[in-house]
């Protein structure tokens, strides 16, 4: 149950970020769900299985989707490691951690991105960019973070706990 | 430093971070796809393929349901009409200036053939602002091959950069990384346009410079065309319309913003020109 909760929420996060926001979003703005979802699970199952569940998201959309493959990889995996690092140091209640993960990671996925695109011989004026795209998505993502990480909270954080007492009981 | 060598999953995330900067290092130029980014392609193109219908449908959706009253609906139609009679008047004017140079070029051997086109849907858009790229539903089985250009009934799209089994991915003039050559379709003046960053406009808008001033009377509402220079893309293409004449203070040139013919947003379907079949 709980694997297939996962994989349908993995799927469906994929499907939101490279397919419906692309062709539904406000003037460009759109949240990275994907990445809020790494990083929400991150701080719910480890530094290890996020970072590779990171990574096998990252590589897919990219090889299916992007010009540069790998830099999507490299960002999600870093960012599921990253997170988990919050791993269990937290009560699974607070929001404010995964947020805050997901708003940096974000924030530092797009930098690598812009310099990614500038190597490749772009020239975006970088406060604009700034401000009509990088601070509007970081914050978005942030929002996202917050539903995703409440989902996660009351699925499959229960179902994890549960196991653990049982193997605790036995 | 002894644990942290002997710590298996940082060894194994070091590694992958190494594997995944050569992977991008080498990605970011024109390549051959290795097998395994080919295979991923060719097995998930059917998922794609309906996917992207599933969100064009409820994007088509909401359109609709802002665009539904009988004033809306006629104007939308009467637009699209209005836009088939300017292309048609475009390519009536075009074909009198051919025909004009023709008459005084005996020699002319004319690069405006009819095109061999293979029609393709597009199944993909890359994330983000940052880079411009489609994933096209058509490949290597159907003789498609990189650095092909790519045209959807509006103008001009882009040129194929990645070709797998079924799948091609294009990258399109609205990137920012990209240039095409290109002529002002009035005046014949040549000059070059680029993909400009616009995170608040999706829809993409292009650069027009290396135009000198003073040797050039380019207003707002002209027409750019490819110019045929380059090799890249074949000549009478239609790019866009300039929307803003501005002055380059570096280089003392004409610089102006030019709005897509195309309407990357809605894009779904184009056509890649394989070959010239006609004359010339």
């Amino acid at each position: 149950m709980r694997k297939w909760l996962l994989v349908l929420s993995l799927a469906a996060a994929f499907y939101l970020d490279t397919m419906f926001f692309n062709v539904v979003n406000l003037y460009g703005l759109r949240p990275d769900v994907m990445l809020a979802v790494i990083v929400s699970l991150g701080v719910l199952i480890g530094p290890v299985p996020a970072g590779a569940i990171g990574f096998g998201l990252g590589l897919l959309a990219d090889i299916l989707f992007n010009k540069i493959v790998g830099l999507t990889a490299l960002t999600y995996m870093l960012s599921g490691a990253a997170a988990g690092m919050f791993y269990r140091k937290f009560f699974a209640d607070n929001l404010i951690i995964p947020t805050a993960v997901a708003m940096i990671c974000s924030f530092l996925k797009e930098h690598i991105l812009l310099i990614a695109a500038v190597l490749a011989g772009s020239r975006p004026p970088y406060f604009m960019a700034f401000a009509t795209y990088i601070l509007p998505c970081f914050l978005l993502t942030g929002g996202v973070c917050i539903l995703v990480h409440l989902f996660f909270k009351h699925t499959l954080y229960r179902q994890l706990w549960r196991q653990e007492a049982i193997k605790l009981e036995e | 430093m002894k644990k942290t060598f002997s710590n298996k999953p940082i060894i194994i995330m070091a590694a992958a971070v190494v594997l995944l900067l050569v992977l991008a290092f080498f990605s970011a130029g024109s390549r051959t796809i290795p097998w395994l980014e080919n295979a991923v392609g060719v097995v998930s193109r059917p998922v794609q393929t309906a996917a992207y219908k599933v969100s064009n449908g409820v994007s088509g959706f909401f359109k609709n349901l802002f665009n539904k009253t009988d004033a809306d609906l006629e104007n939308a139609r009467l637009k699209q009409e209005l836009a088939q009679y300017e292309q048609a008047k475009l390519d009536l004017e075009e074909l009198r200036k051919e025909n004009e140079r023709l008459r005084s070029m005996l020699n002319y051997s004319g690069s405006l053939g009819s095109f061999e086109l293979v029609t393709a849907r597009v199944i993909g858009k890359s994330n983000g602002v940052w880079f411009d790229e489609i994933t096209l539903n058509v490949g290597r089985s159907r003789g498609i091959e990189p650095g092909m250009p790519v045209i959807s009934g509006d103008g001009l799209v882009g040129k194929v950069t990645d070709v797998g089994a079924n799948w091609c991915k294009v990258t399109s003039i609205i990137d920012s990384t990209v240039t095409a050559a290109a002529a002002v379709e009035r005046t014949r003046d040549n000059c070059m346009v680029r993909g400009v960053f616009s995170a608040s406009k999706p829809s993409g808008e292009l650069e027009l410079y290396y135009l000198p001033t003073g040797l050039t009377d380019l207003v707002p509402g002209d027409v750019i065309m490819t110019s045929g220079i380059g090799g890249i893309y074949p000549k009478g293409i239609k790019i866009g319309t300039v929307k803003e004449v501005m002055l380059d203070t570096d280089t003392s040139g004409t610089n102006a913003l030019v709005t897509p013919s195309v309407d990357f947003l809605h894009l779904e379907e184009v056509m890649i020109i394989t070959g010239t079949g006609g004359e010339g």
